[in-house]
Formats: C-alpha cells, structure tokens, sequence
C-alpha cells in the first residue's frame, strides 16, 4: 500500500509552477489579514529576544506592522507600499526608507521574509522533484526584480494540499546559502485560513543564530483601511 | 474632545499605549575653557503616554524630568544654568481626523520633513539635535498643522509660534514677549529678552511618491522664528529613495540672503574701541540681500550580510564663513568670551539636553558612522566621525552599546575631538592654531551610560 502510493507520487506529472507558487502565496499570506506575530531570535549564546507585533496587510504589496514588544522597540513602525518600505522610528520621530535585504529587527529575516512574500510577482518559477522527499514538489525561483529578496530560492511545498510550505533555501546569484527555513506547526486559523504557524529561519551564515515567527493569531476577513498604509500616518 | 473621551471610557474603546525610559549617564571631560564642567551626572526619567478614545483622535505626550549638575567646572562661574535640572515637555498633541483625508493637529510636535540624518538644512521649526546621535533630541515645535493625505501624495500646511520665554523646561510666553521684563533682567543678571516683535513661522509642504522615491517640496515664510530673518521666504526639496540595498537621499533649501553673523573688520582685536565710535563689532550684512543661498545635504546608507550599517553625509552649509570671517569670528570670541557668550544668544527652548552640540560655523563638512552589532554577544560598536573639510579638524565618537537584558542598555563612549591642520586652522592664542572642532570648551570626554526601558 505504502509502496504504490509512493510510486503513484513518483509518477505524478508535475504541475504547473506559476500555479503552485500562486497556492504558496495563498497559505502565506492572504489578500487581507490582520495578525499578531511573535518573532523570537536565538543568539549565538543561547539567549532570546523576543518581539510581539500586529501585521495588516492589504492587496499584494501593502504590509504595515507596529512593534509592542520588548519595550526599547515599542512604538517602532513598518509600512511597505509596493516597492517601497520606511521604518519609523520613535526616537527619529520621522520614518527612513528600509531596504528589502535589510535585516527584520536584527534577527535573521530580512524584511522581505516578512513584508514582501508576493513570490509569483518577484519570481520566475520551475517546478521539479526531490527524490528524497516525495510528498513535496521542489520549486526552483529567480528573481524578476531587483526589489526581491533573494537571487534564487528553492522551495519545498507540500502535495496535499498543495503548495503548502515545507522548506526554503534562500541563495545568492553566486549560489551561496544565505539563510534557510523550516515551516511547521500548520494551523487553521479560522475564515478559511490555514498555514504553518511557524517559521523558523536560520543564518547559514552565522548557523549557531535563527529566529522563530510565530503567527498567534490571524484573521483574513480584516480589511485595513488604505490610509493606514500612508506615509503620513506613521507614528499615529 | 472631553466628551469623546468620556464616551469611548463608557464603551471601553479608549486604547492606552505606555513606554518610556529611565537614563542615567555620567560624562567626565578634558575642559579647555571657562564655564565648562569637568564632571556632569545626569538622571533622565521619560514617559510617554498615548491615548486613543476612537480611531480618529489621539492624545500623546513624550515628557522628560532631568535632573543634572554640574562639577569640577573651570573658571570662576560655577553655577552653569544650561546644566539646571528641568521638565523637558518634548511633545505634547492631540490630533484628530475628521475625515479620510483631513488631519488636525495642534500642540507641541516635532515634525521633519528632511531625509537628512545627521543635519536637516529644511527644517526651520525644531530645537538642534545631535548629529553624532540623531535620535537623542525628542522635542519638537509649538504649532498647528493641518495635512491632507492621499496614499501617495499629502499636503501638510504648519504655523508655529515661537516660545518667547521658558523657566525649567515650561513655556510661559509664544510668539511675543511678554509685557514685564523678568526678574533677572531687572536685577541685570541677563539681558532684557523683549523685542516686542513677533516671532512666528508658517510653512507648508507636498509629499510625493514618485518613482518609487520620495519627493518633498516644501516653503516657509518666517519671521524672527529661530534666526534673525523677518518675512523670509524659503524653499526645500528632500529626496529619498532605495537602490537595491543602498538608501540614497538629498535635501536641500534656498534662501535669499544670509543670518551669518560677521564681526567688523577690526573689530575683532578692539572690539571696545568699536562700540565707543558707535560701531558694533558684529552685525549681520546679508540679512537683507538678494543673493541665492544654499544648504544641502546628500548622503547613503548601506547595510552589510554582517547587519553593520554604514552612513555617509555630506552637508554643504551655505550660511558658513569663509576663513577670512570665521577667523574674525574666533579671535573675537579669543579676546571676549562672555562678548562671545552673549552673541551666540540661547534658544528660549533648546529641547532635550544633548551628548553633543554643534552650531555649524564653516561650510564643508563630512559625517560618517559605521555600526556593527553583535561584535560579541549583544554588544554594538558605533563609530562616527564629524569633519570639517576647509581645516581637517573633526570630531570623533566610538560607543558600545550592550543588552545584557532586553529592558537594559549600558553604553561607554569617548568623544575625541581633533585640532586639524594648524596651516588650515585660525589662531587662539600664543601662536596656537586649531580648526573649528578644536575650539570647543571640552577636550575628551567619556560617557557612561545606563538605560532601561519599560
């Protein structure tokens, strides 16, 4: 029994990769939600630092995130409006423009991992298989614009259901690892959103580091209204 | 405004937002001239308090209690009222939107319009900040805005009153002096700071994104308002926008005309003998002239795989002396100092009490800081470098910073500063010759810091 279902997996024909990397997005990040999230960095010494956020999001390419916790980051703001992200900084009283590539808060997300996780409209994608994971389709991405976060990434995704996150391998255009990620823990959150609820990244360049993002709780029926995704209402 | 707040306390919609920190440093320095103290403990207690009854309304205050003194101060005045302890009521608003695109906001707020980092040549309204550490001045402006926002454009339109007089921290008089002198001017202690003018700023703004870049024009009418210009005319442009992994920006603002203040040829060796011919010994000659006059800024930031952080500015400060005027300027301030004192004048409200001051005096200048966190354990090293580029004399700050916890940050810093080139230099005395970063009162000085946030 297990045998056929495992050769009924190996001849299954691929499917399409546009579509596929279209269900990725769906399960990462709907049209609109609002979430609270908890990002925890393991530093190299065993120590932890957490961070506590509310995440909106709406349509493709507008995020905002306002940090509640440790108290030193309280009142810090993230907004990204299409190719364009600032952080507002409290102390600055004004917001800086942020890179995509920056790192998200010191840990070992970049704020793209975060804010920009849109993948059919940063990516060419190819679809292949990993003989040693046969539940899963391997997803081989490169960057269309320079916006995005990674040159390349190659993506590990479910079967059933398909395009559910498994695994990401995040690389330079020279193919250096830079960062990988695990995703588990999937959940139901309710509305007909279900997704791992956690995502641990690791530095692969610092591989004693890695940080966790745990969604606690997430609603896609929340639609945020556009002028909270305005500059001028940073810090408001 | 009561009624909503009392409404939304009956409903339990008011949302309460608290944070702030308790700092204390303590700074030991090289003093180089009188009235500068070798020793400054300070205690900073902040709290800030945001209110929202509805969506639409906001109240919120960042309010400091600093208590500080000064020791081992060298010359004769011991008591330095700049090292008092004071309230520092930094921002202080209640901003409400009526409607998707109509906000109100009246009270005290510091509002930068600029993308500069370490100097803001458009910004007319806030008290000075440190450019070795931008983030540490809080306090903002008396004023009213109104903003019109839209998802890629917002016009913003302010008037701000200027605080004509200020006791530990708190206004008491805007826009115009007030009608009796203080008891201090009438014992003589200071100058009598009426002028019976009015001191006021109104300035308006358009914010675009355009080309994934930030665009902001901006114009400001003043009067007396921070600088000696009456019915001034200005106007900005602050650029803004990312290339990959590198931030580029520029501000820039024109103006006709300079505040320069100029010290008489001659004047700065008899400046006595001057004022008994009826000459003053400073004046400012170009308030009135047509002249175009610039201050601009361009400058990057780059952040490494490694998270360092390296930023580069150059300010170019079109208000600055020539070597000519700035070597009048020093010598006069050599051979009187309390003369000196008294023209550099003091803001009514110089806001958060600064690690560094600086009054940009020459026209060229450079500042580059370079951060690396984690150098070992959570500990950032942060290094920055303020230069002078017509006589090579700088500033230079190294810091590290360390969490032991996530609520607790210590800091030990050395602020060094250079004399620069002697040939480039003016001199000060006893064929001494030191650019504009050596002719501060502190040689070294070291700053310990301890910092926790709730």
């Amino acid at each position: 029994m297990l045998l056929t279902t495992l050769t009924l997996l190996t001849l299954a024909a691929p499917p399409d990769g546009k579509e596929l990397l279209a269900k990725y997005d769906a399960f990462m990040s709907p049209p609109n939600f609002k979430a609270t999230a908890l990002m925890t960095a393991h530093r190299d010494d065993g120590t932890t630092r957490s961070y506590k956020m509310t995440i909106v999001k709406a349509g493709a390419d507008r995020n905002r995130i306002w940090f509640h916790e440790p108290a030193a980051v309280r009142g810090q703001e993230i907004l990204r409006n299409g190719d364009n992200s600032w952080v507002y900084m409290p102390n600055l009283k004004r917001a800086m423009r942020l890179a995509s590539r920056d790192s998200f808060q010191g840990g070992d997300f970049n704020n793209a991992d975060v804010l920009r996780t849109n993948y059919v409209h940063d990516y060419e994608v190819t679809v292949g298989e990993d003989p040693a994971k046969l539940d899963t389709w391997v997803l081989e991405l490169k960057a269309k614009t320079a916006e995005a976060a990674y040159e390349r990434i190659k993506l590990w995704v479910g079967r059933s259901p398909a395009g559910m996150p498994v695994r990401g391998e995040y690389y330079t255009a020279s193919g250096k690892m830079l960062r990988s990620a695990a995703f588990s823990d999937v959940k139901d959150f309710g509305n007909g959103w279900t997704r791992p609820a956690k995502v641990s990244m690791r530095n692969e360049l610092a591989t004693q580091r890695h940080s966790d993002m745990v969604f606690e709780s997430a609603d896609p029926t929340v639609v945020t209204p556009d002028n909270r995704f305005t500059m001028s209402d940073l810090g408001r | 405004m009561w009624s909503a707040l009392l409404l939304s306390l009956a409903v339990g919609e008011l949302q309460v937002t608290t944070t702030g920190f308790l700092d204390t440093r303590v700074q030991l320095a090289v003093t180089r001239a009188d009235g500068t103290p070798g020793l400054v403990p300070l205690a900073e207690g902040n709290l800030q308090v945001k209110v929202r009854p509805t969506e639409a309304f906001t109240v919120f205050t960042d309010t400091s209690l600093v208590w500080q003194s000064a020791f081992l101060v060298q010359g004769g005045e011991k008591d330095l009222p700049q090292y008092r302890p004071q309230a520092v009521l930094s921002e202080l608003y209640a901003e409400g939107q009526p409607h998707e695109h109509i906000r109100l906001l009246a009270g005290k707020k510091r509002i930068v319009w600029g993308t500069g980092f370490a100097f803001n040549p458009t910004d007319l309204l806030n008290p000075p900040k440190d450019p070795t550490d931008p983030t540490f001045q809080r306090a903002g402006a008396w004023l009213a805005q109104v903003e019109v926002p839209f998802e890629k454009v917002t016009v913003s339109v302010v008037f701000a009153g200027k605080v004509t007089r200020q006791f530990a921290g708190l206004p008491t008089a805007f826009v115009v002096s007030p009608h009796n002198p203080s008891a201090e001017s009438i014992k003589g202690w200071v100058p009598d700071d009426r002028d019976g003018e009015a001191h006021w700023a109104a300035t308006a703004r358009v914010y675009a994104l355009l080309w994934n870049t930030d665009v902001t024009l901006s114009y400001a009418f003043t009067n007396l308002y921070n600088d000696a210009f009456r019915n001034k005319s200005r106007a900005g442009l602050s650029l803004s926008r990312t290339f990959g992994g590198l931030e580029l920006h520029a501000e820039g603002l024109l103006q006709g005309g300079s505040s320069r203040l100029e010290v008489v040829d001659g004047c700065d060796e008899l400046p006595l003998r001057c004022v008994a011919r009826g000459q003053p010994p400073v004046e400012r000659p170009h308030l009135d002239a047509s002249f175009v006059n610039l201050k601009g800024l361009v400058g990057g930031r780059y952040q490494f795989n490694d998270d360092s952080l390296l930023s580069v500015e150059y300010f170019f400060n079109g208000d600055g002396h020539d070597v000519d005027g700035f070597r009048r300027l020093v010598q006069l301030g050599v051979r009187n100092p309390q003369l000196a004192e008294a023209l550099r004048g003091a803001s009514a409200d110089p806001g958060t009490p600064q690690k560094f001051s600086f009054d940009p005096l020459r026209r060229h200048y450079l500042v580059a800081s370079f951060q690396k966190p984690r150098i070992f354990d959570d500990w950032t090293l942060l290094l920055t470098l303020l230069a002078g580029l017509e006589d090579l004399s700088f500033q230079a700050m190294a810091q590290v910073t360390w969490m032991p916890k996530e609520w607790l940050s210590l800091a030990f810093a050395a602020y060094l500063p250079f004399d620069g080139v002697p040939d480039w230099g003016v001199d000060v005395g006893d064929g001494e010759r030191r650019g504009e970063f050596g002719l501060a009162g502190f040689g070294s000085r070291f700053l310990l810091q301890a910092k926790v946030f709730f």
